[in-house]
């Protein structure tokens, strides 16, 4: 084999892994709400114990299309509980179920995200929707909680206890399952956002990843030449 | 050959920008109170004396501008800033450098300041960012003089040595951010060339201005460079002892003797603490290398022995610390995923049994280099370890703190070297020739690694 032959299988292996690896980062980055991520863990207190005709919820603004899984940080009251824990997405708070969602409750601990799955929704952008948790064959003192957030506005939405509005918002993240072109977009808004000049236009970043590719071929192409003068 | 270090050298000013815009404002270490510090020195007009003496606006601004652009995002152990506004003076959005840090960085910016006074908080602190930008380009240049020093015959390792500087994952970032260890970074570049300078030509003044320059800053920019000057002396007096010999006829080719010289006198020195603390418990305790070790260079920076709980948790720290060389991104949460700390472990190591085989055939008089090549490298290794002790190690004892792997970017320039002549030495003469184009593919490959699958899912996912 030549060094010449080797030469072209390294640069034919990378032409391939390079955007392979950018892209499969590009789709399994997730798209996530953010607004709700404004505030600090420090600053969260237990909403009470979620067991039996005990609710919580919380309604919120989908931003994009394909809402899949809405994650609540969840808090076990420092003992090991037993149970199980359902998430109902609604469109308003005595609407009927568009969804639901069970996990158990078993490895819950002080601080953990409770992750629910739904099948994807893709009317979801710009529409508001509601969840709330329940767990009516838990027991008392056997039961989870749900951290909420007293002091922070999340702005488009409310906290409800039992179905009563509370004051602050759930501790929640949303999730949202799109293809990578639009994933792409998404995270150029996500760059440019409250940027300042040119940092906040989308043709300058366009122009350095344009740049970026370019050098990165003329260097490759340029190590090829010198490595067989 | 010209036309490939053009192209890397607008390459490195791309990825730095293309970092910058990737990473979100105030999102590299301690940027926050870096920022501050240029701002209290501008506004004071000299350098406060210590934390307390602060320009309360110049807090306000940077706590404003970090709450708007997702601060707290990624920051959940600071206090909250809402709260940190609410104080008199205004509290800051990270730890405060004022009066802690030494100050010759940010002096150099006080001008850059005063010049984009009137601009948004955001503006000053891009026109900082693009000076890093500036100070990580000027240490490829320096790379690839040095390399050209060290092997003006080799084109593979005079394209490799720049390539690995100019991609080394955690110098693209920092190297991006506001942060004073780009310039410690860039001083301590200054500070290999003169000293490869020195073995290549001798004393002439561009050494001389090199090492002396680069001396007398080292001790304002910052403490990860203060070993530069010990280096320095070292370097000299090797130097000076390899041209003696040469001087009165002496065949220098077992060098490593002078490498002897500098040893021994480390391990009579070292060799109280030894015999005092870790002796002792080593008899007690079955002890692994990495803990003897550990152990070992505890007592040396501490006096008493080490914690069993420290000596317990060492060997992993100690792979946090050395994974954290290549890559410890942002306030040093993201992280590469294990299996690439892994593989470049294991191409280390490669590189390190290359560097052996180069050693075991000096050793038996089969001479794979030069002396005066002997020696840079032995000044390299010479500078790696210092720089090694003199910033992981001691933090490496200090429990709830990982080793930050940007002080070791002041010895850049040296690992790339090593670790290229390393891998050099394991390929066969006819397959050398494609090391550069093996390297580049791999670290245009790290790159998306390090871009695509953990800082942009870190910072927007």
């Amino acid at each position: 084999m030549t060094t010449r032959r080797v030469s072209v299988a390294i640069w034919i292996v990378a032409a391939i892994a390079v955007p392979g690896v950018w892209l499969w980062g590009l789709a399994s980055t997730p798209l996530v709400m953010r607004q709700e991520m404004r505030s600090v863990m420090l600053f969260t207190r237990p909403v009470g114990e979620i067991a039996g005709a005990q609710t919580a919820g919380q309604s919120f603004v989908a931003p994009y299309a394909g809402l899949s899984r809405i994650e609540v940080l969840l808090h076990n009251y420092e003992r090991a509980n037993r149970g199980t824990l359902t998430l109902r997405l609604r469109e308003m708070p005595n609407g009927p179920d568009l969804a639901t969602s069970t996990i158990a409750t078993d490895g819950v601990g002080e601080e953990t995200w409770g992750m629910f799955e739904i099948a994807p929704r893709a009317d979801s952008a710009g529409r508001t929707y509601y969840f709330q948790l329940d767990a009516q064959e838990t027991e008392p003192h056997q039961a989870v909680t749900v951290l909420v957030r007293p002091a922070i506005a999340y702005g488009e939405g409310t906290a409800y206890r039992n179905g009563q509005p509370l004051e602050g918002d759930l501790t929640f993240r949303v999730y949202f399952s799109v293809d990578v072109l639009t994933r792409a977009f998404v995270l150029l808004s996500q760059l440019i956002e409250d940027r300042p000049g040119l940092w906040g236009h989308p043709l300058f970043y366009i122009a350095v990843g344009l740049g970026y590719i370019i050098l990165i071929v003329t260097l490759a192409r340029l190590s090829i030449r010198l490595s067989h003068d | 050959m010209k036309r490939y270090i053009l192209v890397l050298a607008a390459l490195t000013l791309v990825r730095g920008v293309l970092y910058r815009l990737v990473t979100p404002p105030w999102q590299g270490p301690d940027e926050p109170g870096h920022f501050e510090y240029i701002g209290f020195i501008a506004e004071l007009g000299y350098v406060p004396a210590d934390a307390i003496e602060v320009v309360p606006a110049v807090t306000q601004r940077v706590t404003l501008s970090a709450r708007e652009h997702w601060y707290k995002v990624f920051q959940h152990g600071w206090p909250d800033l809402d709260f940190a506004l609410t104080q008199n003076p205004s509290g800051l959005a990270g730890p405060r450098e004022a009066g802690y840090q030494l100050p010759l960085y940010y002096q150099l910016l006080v001008p850059l300041y005063q010049f984009t006074a009137e601009q948004p908080v955001l503006v000053q602190y891009y026109a900082f960012s693009f000076v890093s930008i500036g100070l990580a380009l000027a240490t490829v240049l320096l790379s690839v003089y040095a390399a050209r020093l060290l092997f003006p015959d080799n084109q593979s390792l005079l394209i490799a040595v720049p390539t690995l500087v100019a991609f080394w994952p955690q110098q693209s970032f920092i190297g991006a951010v506001i942060n004073n260890d780009n310039l410690a970074t860039f001083i301590a570049a200054w500070t290999i060339t003169g000293l490869l300078y020195l073995f290549r030509y001798g004393v002439r003044w561009p050494a001389f201005v090199l090492i002396v320059a680069a001396c007398a800053v080292a001790p304002f920019v910052k403490r990860s460079a203060a070993f530069l000057i010990a280096l320095s002396f070292i370097a000299v007096v090797m130097w000076a002892l390899w041209r003696w010999g040469a001087y009165r006829g002496w065949q220098v080719k077992h060098w490593h003797w002078v490498a002897l010289g500098v040893l021994v006198p480390v391990a009579v020195i070292s060799a109280p603490a030894f015999v005092r603390w870790v002796a002792p418990m080593l008899l007690q305790t079955p002890m692994t290398v990495a803990q003897l070790i550990g152990g070992y260079l505890y007592a040396l920076a501490y006096g008493p022995p080490l914690p069993a709980e420290l000596l317990e948790r060492l060997p992993a720290r100690l792979l946090i610390a050395l994974g954290n060389i290549w890559s410890q991104f942002g306030w040093g949460r993201p992280l590469l995923a294990v299996w690439n700390y892994q593989l470049v472990g294991v191409l280390a190591g490669a590189a390190v049994a290359g560097l052996l085989r180069l050693a075991v055939c000096a050793w038996l008089g089969n001479r794979p280099m030069t002396t005066r090549q002997g020696l840079s490298l032995l000044v390299c290794v010479t500078g790696i370890l210092m720089a090694g002790t003199q910033s992981i190690v001691v933090a490496l004892f200090l429990p709830n703190f990982n080793p930050p792997g940007r002080y070791m970017m002041t010895v850049l320039i040296p690992m790339s070297m090593l670790l290229v002549v390393g891998w050099r030495a394991l390929i066969p003469e006819r397959w050398q020739p494609l090391l550069p184009q093996i390297l580049l593919a791999g670290l245009i490959l790290q790159d998306a690694v390090s871009l695509s699958l953990t800082l942009i899912p870190y910072f927007y996912g």
